[in-house]
This record gives C-alpha cells, structure tokens and sequence, in this order.
C-alpha cells in the first residue's frame, strides 16, 4: 500500500547505511517523516535525509550512539521536540564482530552486548511512555538468522546478542498489547550491506547456493517487510519473529 | 499504486470470512480477483460487488475444492477467460461444529479434515504451478490456524492435523518453486471474528478464549487478509517457506 504509514513518525537506529539507510527511504516513501539515527556514518546519515526530504516528508538526523543511555535520551529528547511523538521504533543499530570465543576478550563480548541488545532494550524503554499515552505504537526489533540458527563463523556476541533481541520482544509483547503497541523481531538472513562485506567471499558464496531464491537479499526487502509491520494494517500481529531469508533457513 | 496492481488471485473460499476479506484488500490493492464459493452464491455475488467498487475485474467461479475435477474446471476457467493466474490463496476450510471424541468419531470427520483442508490446497497449489512457471512468477498462501501451533485444549485432532499439514506444504514446495520466482508461505490466524469462528466458538465459549489473547479482542478478518497482500506482492520477494502467524500475541 503506498500510504500505509502516512502521518506516522519513525525513528530508525542505524539509518547512515545498510538496512537502517533502507528503512528510512521506504517508510518516507509510504507516508512516514523520520529520525535519523547515526552513530558514526554522518555523511550517509545526511544523504538519507536528503533522500526524504526530496519525497516531501521531514527528516531529522540525530547522531547519538545507542548503547549509552544518556545518548539514547537525548535522542529521544531531541526528536520529542521537533516531532512532538514518535510512533514507530526500529531498532536496528547493531554490529558484528566476527571473534570466535577462544579468540574473545570479555570487552569484546559486553561491546557486543551492548550494542545489539543493551541498545534495543534503552531505546524501547525511551520511547513506551509517549506510545503508551496515545495508545498506539509499532517497534520492529532486528534481530537476525543467526540469531536462530547460531553463525557459520562462530561469531559467538553476535548471535547470542541477536538472539537476545528474541528474548527481549517475548518478554514485552504481552505488557504493551494492552496499550495498542505491538513489537515484533525479524530474522534476515545475510543482506547486501557493509556487514555482509565483511564475511569471506567462500562463505557467501556458501549462503548462496543454500539459498532457494539464489541470491542475497536487498536492503529494500527488508525494509518493506519493517514498513507492513509498522502499519495499521499489522495491527493483529505482534510477538513474532519473521524471518526473511530468500528460502535459505526454513 | 497498489502493492498488487495488474495481479490476478484466484482465492478459494472468498465468499465470506478472510476469503472474502482477502478478496476486497487484494482488489483495493490493485489485483483481479476469481472469488470462489461452494454454495454461498449470494455471499460471493456481495464480495464481486465490492471488487468491482475498486475498479477490479472480478469473475465468480462455484467449485467445491474438495472435488479435484471442480479445482482443475475453475483453473482452466479462469486461463480461458483472463490468460494466467498469479496468486493463489488457500483459504477454503472446513470445521466440524459439532464437538466430537476422537475416541468414538467416525472416520468420515477425519477424512472430510484432511481432504477439505489439506488435500484441496495441494490440488489447487498442482493446478497453478505450471502457469506460474511458465511466466516465472507467482505467489501462494495457505491458511492455516493458530491451533497448528498451540494445538487443541478440546482433542480436535481433525482439525489441527489437517492444518498441521498446512504448514508441511509450504516447507514441502518452497525449495523447488523458488527458482522459478515463486514463493510460498503460511498464514496462521489466531482466534478471527468470522462466521466459522462463532460457530464453532459459540457465544459462551468466546469470552474464555479472548482472555488468553495479549490484545483483548479477536482479529479481524482484514487484519489476516493485509498479510495475505503483503506476502502476495513483489515486496515479500525474498519471504519463502515461513509461517506468518497472524493473533494478536496469541502463540509467539
């Protein structure tokens, strides 16, 4: 549906690049204005809101890193204050890095932590209280196919960061369905981003011919699936986990 | 433009319920839609008149999906009068409304299960195949039930089993119809406010059973009938052999 969103306010973790990037050109295009969240990508974060604001819709960019509180309330505080509300949540700021465990340093393991799971749960916490007060509200958590499925590359703080994300939309569906919130995480499968650039071409190649579409996912299709669900029309479906994997992890 | 614009979906079942929810989303989104029926003509006439609101095609076909004659005469109906068939959604379905013991039923409440519920998706999903191959793309969903998931407090074996093997038929197919840009998916409902659903709920029963649903109330049927656009449009490409259950936190 091409308005699916219109009159909504997104804030997107992550959205300088990657799937984040995708989300917030999408969702501008059916309908929603958008926060901009970056931590290090300020270039791509400004291309973005440029993009949106080309399709008419407002954009602002906030760098914030999501993984510390203050940061995560200042941002929060920041698109309050130009947007009034915020209606939809993507948490979708998240990193790899590719340590298996006997390589791992505890600091690795809590940067991790803190970055893919620590920061989905603060920016939820920051965003309820303005969902709850108009009863309606949609946060879309990604997580990821490892998160179900552990990772080829023994990748240990990513997966078990992602599959905490699962844990995290469990334990907060029922208390928010009350208030007309629903939350939901999606499970993508390897998707053409930096991310991806990072894993040796060997087993990307290997994803690959496991996977029935055969080939990789676009940036876009997640996006579209994270714009159904922060819509009126998901209005029903919340809990779950989705995932989108192009047949590769069924 | 509509997420379906130019498609044509055949839905089984469309003269009521998240058929008929399907038809009319479907058609807001830009599809023609083939709205099956078994004896409900009125019903399917009603549903026709709502495509036709949105400026659809519309064609009525009476084909009970229970007999694999009337499946392969609606497909080759509607080859004949419109060239292809994009989408399919299976949604015909039947429940016993009389409760049973599994111990003292007749076969016949079994094989009325299996048959109207899971051999009739696959003998539609067979007949649709090849032209979807033909033009290398296509899209399938099947109906299934949140009891699939959580199963039956009451011993409805029928039932479940039969949409327990639902959800084999998309994780059967996925694999082999994705090269040929087919997708295939799984929707499960939870407890949805249809005819079906009040008839085999009762009024007495349903209150106990929207207490055990997070958001309160049962879903609609346009609720169930979005995904099923959604997951039928090119923006779900990449979404193949999953189950997207639809019940307001139900079963997660």
């Amino acid at each position: 549906m091409d308005n699916e969103l219109q009159g909504r306010i997104a804030l997107i973790t992550g959205a300088g690049r990657g799937i984040g990037a995708a989300c917030a050109k999408v969702m501008a295009k059916r309908g929603a204005d958008v926060i901009i969240n970056y931590c290090h990508s300020e270039q791509g974060a400004e291309d973005v809101a440029k993009h949106v604001r080309s399709l008419g819709r407002r954009a602002l960019v906030v760098q914030a890193d999501v993984s510390k509180p203050e940061q995560v309330q200042a941002m929060v505080s920041q698109a309050l204050a130009e947007f009034v509300r915020i209606d939809i949540l993507v948490n979708n700021a998240g990193r790899h890095n590719h340590i298996p465990i006997d390589e791992m340093s505890i600091e690795q393991w809590y940067d991790i932590i803190d970055t893919n799971l620590t920061s989905q749960m603060l920016c939820i916490k920051a965003v309820i209280p303005g969902m709850k007060q108009q009863e309606w509200g949609r946060i879309v958590n990604l997580a990821a196919m490892a998160a179900l499925k552990g990772s080829g590359s023994g990748d240990v703080s990513y997966s078990a960061s992602k599959a905490g994300v699962l844990g995290l939309t469990r334990a907060l569906f029922r208390p928010l369905a009350a208030h007309g919130i629903t939350i939901n995480a999606l499970a993508p499968s390897p998707i053409d981003t930096d991310m991806v650039s990072g894993i040796a071409p060997e087993r990307l190649q290997g994803y690959i011919s496991n996977t029935p579409v055969g080939r990789i996912g676009r940036v876009d299709e997640v996006a579209e699936l994270v714009s159904f669900l922060s819509s009126d029309r998901a209005s029903y479906i919340t809990g779950q986990v989705i995932s989108i994997n192009g047949g590769s992890a069924v | 433009m509509g997420e379906l614009e130019g498609k044509i979906a055949l839905i089984t079942g469309s003269s009521r319920g998240i058929g008929a929810s399907c038809a009319r989303v479907m058609a807001r989104e830009g599809a023609d839609v083939v709205v099956n029926y078994r004896q409900n003509k009125d019903a399917a006439e009603e549903v026709a008149a709502d495509v036709r609101s949105y400026g659809r095609r519309v064609r009525i076909v009476q084909a009970d999906v229970s007999e694999r004659a009337q499946i392969q005469a609606m497909v080759q109906q509607v080859l004949d009068a419109w060239g292809r068939i994009d989408v399919l959604v299976n949604n015909a379905g039947h429940h016993s409304t009389q409760p049973y013991m599994f111990e003292t039923m007749g076969w016949d409440l079994w094989d009325q299960a299996i048959e109207t519920n899971l051999t009739s998706q696959l003998a539609c999903i067979k007949a649709v195949v090849p032209g979807m191959k033909q033009q290398r793309w296509g899209r399938i969903v099947n109906m299934s039930s949140v009891t699939s998931q959580r199963g039956s407090g009451s011993g409805d074996v029928c039932y479940v089993a039969s949409k327990s093997g639902v959800n084999g038929l998309a994780r059967g197919l996925f694999s082999l119809l994705a090269p040929f840009g087919i997708t295939i998916n799984t929707v499960s409902p939870g407890t949805t406010d249809t005819d079906l659903t009040r008839a085999v709920l009762t009024p007495e029963r349903i209150p106990q059973y929207v207490a055990r649903i997070p958001i309160g109330r049962m879903g609609t049927p346009d609720e169930v009938a979005e995904v099923v656009s959604f997951l039928c449009s090119d923006r779900a490409a990449y979404i193949t052999g999953q189950l997207i259950a639809v019940n307001g936190g139900e079963y997660v």
